[in-house]
């Protein structure tokens, strides 16, 4: 047998590189999410007309769409401080989280002396550590940059360390073999092996940081969603505080849906259709 | 061709691309050294086809690491074209048992690892992999991700990508055995017209005794461990080779030649491995009472059965 001929018998049937999964915006995809949330608010609306709750203790799906249309307003500017504490506290936690990874997986005297403080860190309650931030930094966007970078800083860290670590030590081999240098191979297997890893960490941690922002907010601020709802429950505006917790919650979604998104780019082979060994 | 250049081509032929004196490995352990090779001796002339081939653990891939440079032999010399080579890293193009593709880059991406890590540009190194991809039946994934290839093809691309590494050796650590039986004979019969084409020095490594013979100018016997040569076998079988040969009488005897060296080293091997197991069936360490005497009764017996 010749080589042309038995390796163009298999090229027919194998697939393309590109995927065949069921794509994204199918009926198939959103249907059952929607219908299910469909069903819980009418349910919920039927349930707090039909047993006359009060509104001030739970308001229906309508007061708080009420809520969210009459509010606009101020839920934007509320909104958009907490967004801005979000993204610049996940964009420390992602620059501090991977350089300390680096230096964990390059280094096992820095992995000792660091990892203990790592996950020390995650022991100590964000609620505890918040108003001594307030005490130290004022009312300002610093204290909450802050907690929201140290709660989004852990799986950054921990799953970047595991993925600068994943890479196949026969690899690593097959590049010293090659003449590679240290830093060839840590930029031409470990970064790329560790990336899928560190998306990992980095959807988690967005999911996490909006909770950080409301936490700090809480324990002192003069705007912010978190602020925002602690005022309006103070008042018994509740439609307010559901109002403020659907604008956190798409947020918090958002954010990881753009993450989701961009892994298309950023790990091309680990998202397209059989990707996965 | 000229007689001149016969000549040069029949001296080329005789040189010796490498040469392995009295290479001994030990490995530190806490009981003191533990020697996996011993008084290794081999060469490989310019362009010939060496195979070696032992049971499992007698240090065939410590001997592929001494080769590439990634460990040092305990004693004994190397010698690269007649001179001795202590830096051998980067000298040799080393081919694993796993095809070790990365998977995020594509297959042409792939290939051309090791020219990049010589320094070529990217560019001029991507144009000289395109153009050896159908040699290497690749044609048409060269932006495939290696997920989406064959067995077959996966370690064609991983042997493009040594090919490329462009160094006058390869070592190949059994580049086949994983493998089902039908696209393994076709490899073969595909890397025997690409050796011929390429006229490169190839080590191979291999468990699979026809593959050894059908490939091979050459066959080393290793020893079970601590790995010694045991027989330097010369295949005499004519070339070009193809499939055909394996059932052909020739073939055969040096197949029982081969077969018969090997499996008294295998045998060797696996009592070597067994003997921690009697010696604590005798102690009643792991298997007691009934268990450790039926153990000392097979033990008795076993020599027998060897004889016949």
């Amino acid at each position: 047998m010749t080589v042309p001929s038995s390796t163009s018998g298999r090229r027919g049937v194998r697939a393309s590189p590109t995927g065949s999964r069921t794509a994204p915006g199918t009926a198939a995809e959103w249907l059952p999410p929607s219908a299910l949330v469909g069903a819980v608010l009418l349910l919920w609306q039927g349930a707090v007309q039909a047993l006359g709750v009060p509104r001030w203790l739970l308001p229906s799906p309508t007061d708080i769409g009420a809520a969210l249309i009459g509010s606009r307003d101020l839920l934007a500017f509320h909104g958009w401080v907490t967004l801005q504490e979000v993204l610049v506290g996940f964009a420390l936690s992602f620059v501090v989280g991977v350089v300390l990874a680096v230096a964990i997986a390059y280094s096992r005297t820095l992995e000792r002396a660091v990892y203990p403080f790592v996950i020390a860190s995650q022991t100590i309650p964000v609620v505890a550590i918040a108003p001594i931030l307030l005490i130290w930094f004022g009312y300002g966007l610093l204290p909450k940059v802050i907690v929201v970078a140290l709660i989004c800083f852990f799986p950054i860290v921990v799953n970047t360390v595991d993925g600068l670590r994943s890479v196949d030590p026969e690899l690593v081999k097959l590049l010293r073999s090659m003449g590679a240098s240290r830093r060839q191979i840590f930029m031409k297997a470990q970064v790329p092996a560790s990336l899928p890893f560190l998306m990992s960490g980095t959807k988690v941690a967005v999911a996490v940081s909006v909770i950080g922002a409301v936490i700090g907010e809480w324990v002192g601020a003069s705007s912010g969603l978190g602020y925002l709802m602690v005022r309006s429950a103070s008042q018994f505006q509740t439609a307010r505080v559901f109002a403020s917790i659907v604008v956190l919650s798409v947020m918090g979604i958002a954010l990881f849906q753009i993450l989701a998104f961009s892994e298309r780019f950023v790990i091309p082979w680990h998202t397209n259709g059989n990707g996965k060994r | 061709m000229s007689r001149a250049q016969r000549l040069d081509n029949m001296a080329a032929a005789s040189r010796l691309k490498i040469e392995l004196e009295g290479i001994s490995v030990d490995f530190p352990t806490e009981t003191g050294p533990l020697p996996v090779l011993r008084d290794v001796d081999l060469f490989a002339r310019e362009g010939e086809f060496v195979t070696i081939i032992g049971p499992s653990g007698c240090g065939k891939s410590t001997l592929l690491n001494v080769i590439a440079g990634l460990e040092d032999p305990t004693t004994g010399t190397i010698r690269f074209d007649g001179r001795p080579a202590d830096r051998r890293i980067g000298t040799v193009a080393y081919m694993p048992q796993k095809d070790l593709l990365m998977p995020w880059r594509t297959v042409l991406d792939n290939t051309i690892l090791g020219l990049e890590i010589l320094g070529v540009p990217k560019p001029e190194a991507r144009k000289r992999a395109a153009s050896l991809f159908e040699l290497f039946g690749l044609q048409g994934f060269e932006n495939a991700y290696p997920a989406t290839l064959s067995g077959g093809m996966r370690q064609r691309a991983a042997f493009l990508r040594t090919v490329l590494a462009d160094r006058p050796i390869m070592l190949l650590d059994e580049p086949f055995g994983a493998l089902d039986a039908l696209t393994r004979s076709n490899m073969q019969e595909w890397l025997l017209k690409l050796w011929d084409g390429l006229r490169k020095t190839i080590l191979f490594i291999t468990h699979d005794v026809e593959e050894a013979l059908l490939l091979s100018d050459r066959i080393y016997v290793l020893t079970a461990r601590p790995g010694r040569v045991k027989l330097a076998l010369e295949v005499d079988l004519p070339r070009p080779r193809d499939y055909g040969m394996v059932t052909s009488d020739r073939f055969g005897r040096l197949k029982a030649d081969l077969l018969g060296s090997i499996r008294e080293e295998a045998r060797k091997a696996m009592d070597e491995d067994l003997m921690p197991l009697r010696r604590a069936a005798r102690g009643g360490g792991i298997l007691a009472g009934r268990h450790a005497d039926a153990e000392e009764e097979k033990e008795k017996a076993a020599p027998k059965r060897r004889g016949i």
